[in-house]
This record gives structure tokens, sequence and C-alpha cells, in this order.
């Protein structure tokens, strides 16, 4: 006897068949016994699916969850016209590492409340710092050495601070070139920074050309570069301006120039919109070469990258100084990268840095609020997390939390 | 069983609710979330097996759902687009693909030691001894078939799965089936008997196609 295949009878289980098929399924069905249990056990199989399957969480469930949907886009709708706003979109502030790190800053010296409300308080602070450089104009500026409206002291150790830290740098090139140097080496016996800060004080007080510049009163603006060294017949003139201060240079992060402490503050945004405690050293070149070599998030559209990017900041920053606090708003840059994405594969990554953040948020100064946090986005990244280490170090880190 | 929950907004006052959402009425998008999340998320617990995860399936999509809504096509409703969404959410490759165990979805949130379905709801775990259904539980026998049909749904293709979860859960004809998920009748035909198949030759030793 030819029995009935499956196909005709998950279509007569569902009605589909008509007329003379579904004449013959049924007569068959009577005749043959083989057939009439394995159909008889079809409908037990749906039965049992469709009693498990159904879920009703309830009304107050479908209330809530459209009450987060709403909250969220409205979020992501604030934080869109940001990003829209070219001088305070994230890609922007990666530009600037000294701005991220000062409005951030100024997120994690507001209080905290509860978990929910510290969220949005967060992002609306973020917002607020945001929209208090929109004082920085865009355009590059010519250079300014301290600008009128700061108090002295405090824009004149500025300018003291950047460039004692490049004629630090540039000491030795000093000693070894300049005239005023091969003079004191043999007389003072001082050591290359002392003897290049000597022979500043020694250099002629003034130049033609000095009397030109709007230099401040205490300090030099510049130091002698390394092409002046070669320089032969031409003697170094402490006073005058290296090529290093130009306009353009001043306003513009170079990310793959030299790795030299006075950088970024070289590359600082304008003083005024900018306090003296933000001043935060500089960015790790290693971090930018990351970027561009085993960079995960490098194939994602300008929508995600700039959060992403901004997340990648806030987790460095708290990586290098771990408090709870910097972990939490590494972990809200991540949530807000999130957001931007859709189901494309970077976002189990950013899932991972996610949990992670949250972890040592709580591992740092753990509270009951943290590791119900931690859980959560472990556990959701374990839904879509690989095989390999770190599915098995989320793991690790599940139970530790008592997940 | 709770019965169907998929029921569609008119298409005229769908396509206003679209158009509106996509200008930025948010309230426009909500009532559109209002709508439909109870069959998504449905749809998303028979996907993951797992309450909260479903409640994370579907709320991730709804909210992607509202940055990607500009590229809704003018010929697809609503539900289908979103549902889209979901199943791409779902389906990353690195979700799929490389999970060590992709077939172990959790289609159901837990079987009990007898092999009985736990159904997480508000008020808690359901068992299917606790609940009287036409599947006919009460004996060992039953509750083995019972864990041996929810271990061999997990084992199903994500598209056998969402493909047969519809069927049971808003009992689509298969025209409508077909419609959304975007196949073809036949291809829908055969997702559900092979879902079937596999199901009944897995949870009861009975070849598929004897």
């Amino acid at each position: 006897m030819i029995h009935l295949t499956v196909q005709q009878l998950s279509s007569y289980l569902d009605g589909q068949l008509l007329g003379t098929a579904s004449d013959n399924v049924q007569s068959h069905l009577a005749a043959c016994r083989d057939c009439s249990t394995r159909f008889a056990l079809l409908e037990r199989i749906e039965a049992i699916l469709s009693d498990s399957l159904s879920i009703d969480p309830g009304e107050e469930f479908f209330r809530e969850l459209e009450a987060e949907v709403g909250s969220r886009i409205r979020e992501r709708g604030q934080r869109d016209k940001d990003l829209s706003t070219p001088a305070v979109s994230s890609v922007r502030l990666l530009d600037r590492p000294a701005q991220a790190r000062a409005a951030s800053a100024r997120v994690e010296n507001r209080p905290v409340n509860t978990p929910t409300d510290r969220h949005i308080d967060q992002s609306r602070a973020e917002r607020v710092a945001r929209a208090e450089q929109h004082t920085v104009p865009p355009a590059p500026r010519p250079h300014r050495p301290a600008s009128p409206k700061r108090s002295g002291s405090s824009g004149a150790w500025l300018a003291f601070a950047a460039l004692a830290v490049v004629a630090g740098s540039v000491g030795v090139v000093v000693s070894r070139t300049s005239f005023v140097s091969a003079w004191i080496t043999p007389h003072l016996g001082l050591g290359p920074e002392e003897r290049n800060l000597a022979s500043r004080a020694l250099s002629p007080p003034a130049t033609p050309e000095t009397t030109a510049t709007d230099a401040p009163s205490v300090e030099s603006p510049g130091d002698p570069t390394p092409s002046d060294a070669g320089n032969t017949g031409h003697e170094w003139n402490p006073w005058e301006p290296p090529a290093s201060h130009s306009s353009t240079n001043d306003d513009e992060m170079v990310p793959d120039a030299p790795a030299d402490p006075g950088d970024d503050r070289a590359a600082m945004p304008e003083p005024s919109t900018l306090r003296g405690d933000e001043v935060i050293a500089t960015p790790d070149s290693s971090r930018r070469s990351r970027a561009t070599a085993s960079d995960p998030f490098r194939a994602l559209g300008t929508e995600s990258l700039g959060p992403v990017r901004a997340a990648q900041q806030l987790s460095d920053m708290a990586n290098a100084d771990p408090t709870a606090a910097r972990f939490e708003t590494a972990a809200d840059g991540w949530e807000r990268a999130l957001d931007t994405m859709g189901g494309v594969p970077e976002q189990v990554s950013v899932r991972q840095l996610l949990a992670d953040a949250r972890y040592r948020a709580w591992q740092t100064e753990p509270t009951r609020a943290r590791a119900e946090a931690a859980k959560s986005a472990i556990k959701t990244y374990l839904l879509f997390a690989p095989s390999g280490w770190e599915r098995e170090q989320a793991k690790t880190r599940l139970s530790k939390l008592g997940g | 069983m709770q019965g169907v929950s998929l029921v569609y907004l008119e298409a005229g006052e769908e396509i206003e609710r679209i158009a509106a959402a996509q200008s930025g009425d948010r309230q426009a998008y909500l009532a559109l979330v209002r709508q439909y999340a109870r069959p998504l998320y449905r749809l998303a617990y028979a996907m993951c097996g797992d309450a909260d995860a479903a409640d994370l399936l579907a709320r991730d999509a709804l909210i992607c759902g509202w940055g990607e809504l500009r590229e809704i096509p003018e010929s697809l409703r609503f539900f289908p687009w979103i549902l889209g969404i979901m199943r791409r959410i779902h389906e990353t490759p690195s979700a799929v693909a490389t999970s060590p165990k992709a077939t172990e979805a959790r289609p159901i949130a837990a079987i009990d030691a007898h092999g009985a379905a736990l159904s997480p709801t508000n008020g808690g775990a359901r068992s299917a001894e606790a609940s009287p259904s036409p599947a006919g539980e009460g004996t060992p026998g039953d509750a083995r078939l019972r864990a041996r049909t929810l271990a061999s749904f997990a084992e199903l293709r994500p598209d056998q799965r969402m493909t047969l979860s519809l069927r049971i859960l808003e009992e689509l004809p298969y025209e409508q089936l077909a419609a959304l998920l975007d196949l073809s009748l036949g291809v829908a035909t055969l997702r559900l008997s092979q879902a079937r198949g596999h199901i009944l030759s897995r949870a009861t030793g009975l070849g598929g196609d004897a």
C-alpha cells in the first residue's frame, strides 16, 4: 500500500486540500492504520505546540513595552538631533578627544540616582555638555596664545604648561645646536631641560619680529623644530614662532602625529571653552592604529560608527582610570551605539563590550543594581555570543554574579 | 491556547500612521507598536523560547524599526516588515551559524523533569499538567511526547520554526503565510511539511514519510 506523505497529512491537517484530494486522503486514513496513527500523532503534536507556544504576558506587559519603546525612540530622536548638529556630532567629539573627555567628565560628576534616572540624567547631562561646546567654532582659527576673556593666571598657566612640555622634548636639540647652549654647556653644566630654559633666559630679549607678535609676557611661543637644527648659517631665534604654531595646526588634532605629550594640549580647543582641570593626556596612538588594523567596526555605516567610536573612547578612559562611574558611562555609550545598529554582525561585539563594561562597573564597586545590570547585559550577550573563550568568560562572569 | 493575536489595521489607516511616523510622529509609531506588539512578541517567544529573550528581541526590533522606518517599501504592511527586522536580528550570522549549539535555541523556556514545558508568563511557570489541553497530558507517555516534541521543535531551522509558529499561533492560511514571509506558496507548504515531518520523526520515532 502506498502511504500518505507528510506533506499530504500536513496539508490535510491545515484544511488546505480541497475536493477530490481531500476525499482521497480521508478515505485512505480510514483504511490505513499506519497513516491514521501518524495523523493522530501529528494532531497531538500540533496541540502540544499550540499550547506551549501561546504566551500571553498580559496587558500590563505590553503597556510597559510600548512605554519603553516610546522612551527609547524619544531619546534616540533627541540624540539624532544632536548628532545632526555638526559641532556636537560624535564623530566630531572623536576628532577632539579632549572635548569628549571633558563632556564625559562633566557627566560623571553628576549625582547618581536610580539606574533609570541615572541613564536619563546622563543622557541629558551629556547633551548639555555637548550644547555647551557649541561655542567652539568649527572652522580653523588663528592661534591666540591666551584669550583676553579668561583670567590671566589660568591662561598663562596653560600656555606655560604646554610650552614647558614642548621645550623639554626638544631640549636636547636646542642644547646641541644653539650657540647659547654651546656656551651654557661648559659653563654651567646643566641638564638638557635646564639648559633649554637657561638658554631662553639668556637669549636676546627682543627683536623687531618679536614686537610684532602678541606673545604673552612670560613665555616664548615656541621652541626650535628639528629642522632648525640643520639650518646652518641661521641662528635660531627662540622668540620666532615655529612652523608648528601655524593657525591650522592649532585647531585640528593630527591623529598620526608622533606621540608627543604636548600634542594634545596644542590641539586643545579654544581655551575659553575648557577649564584648566579638563586638560587630559594625549590620546594613545596605538588606539588609533587599532581602528585601521583589527577594528571590528570598520564596516559600519556612519550612523553607527560615531556612537561606537565615542563608546570606545569612554571604555578606554574607564580602563585607564577604572571607576564604576566611568564604566557605567562607557556602558551607556555602548547602549547608545547599539540603538543605532540593526541586526548587523557588529552588534555582537557591541553587546560583548556593553556586558564587559557593566560587569567591570560591578566589579569595581559592587552594588545590587550594578549586579542586575551586569547580569542582564551578559545574558543578552549570551543570546548572540558565538562559541569561544569570550562566551565562556561571559558565562563565568554570570555565575560570579549569581545569574 | 490564547487564540490569534495578529489583527491587521485597516490598510488606509496603517498607511497614514506609517507616513506620520516617517515624518517623526512618535505617537503614530507607538500606535503601530500597540497594534502589532502582541503577535511580534509571541513569535519572538517561539523563536527564542525564553520570555526575557523574547521581550528583548521584540523590543530591539521595534526600536530598530523606528530607525529604519523610512526604508519601509510602500507595498509592504508594517507587520511583515517589522517581523523581517526581528528575524534579521535573531538570525545574525554570528548568532546562528557560529553558535555552539544553534539548534539548542531554547524554543521553550524549560522542560521539567517530567517533560512538561514551563511557559513563563507573568504569573510564573505554567506546567503542562496544570493546564488541561487537547494534547492529552496525564500519563508518562504523554509527558515524554511533549518533551520530545518541544525538543525537536528546538532543532528546527529558524525559517521552519517561524513558518510553523505562524501557522500554529496565528492560524494563517498558506497564502497569507507565504506572503508574510515573502515566500512562494510551494516553499511555504514545503517548510511546514518538513518541520512537521522532522518533529514527527524525532518525537515519535515514526518516519516522517512512511
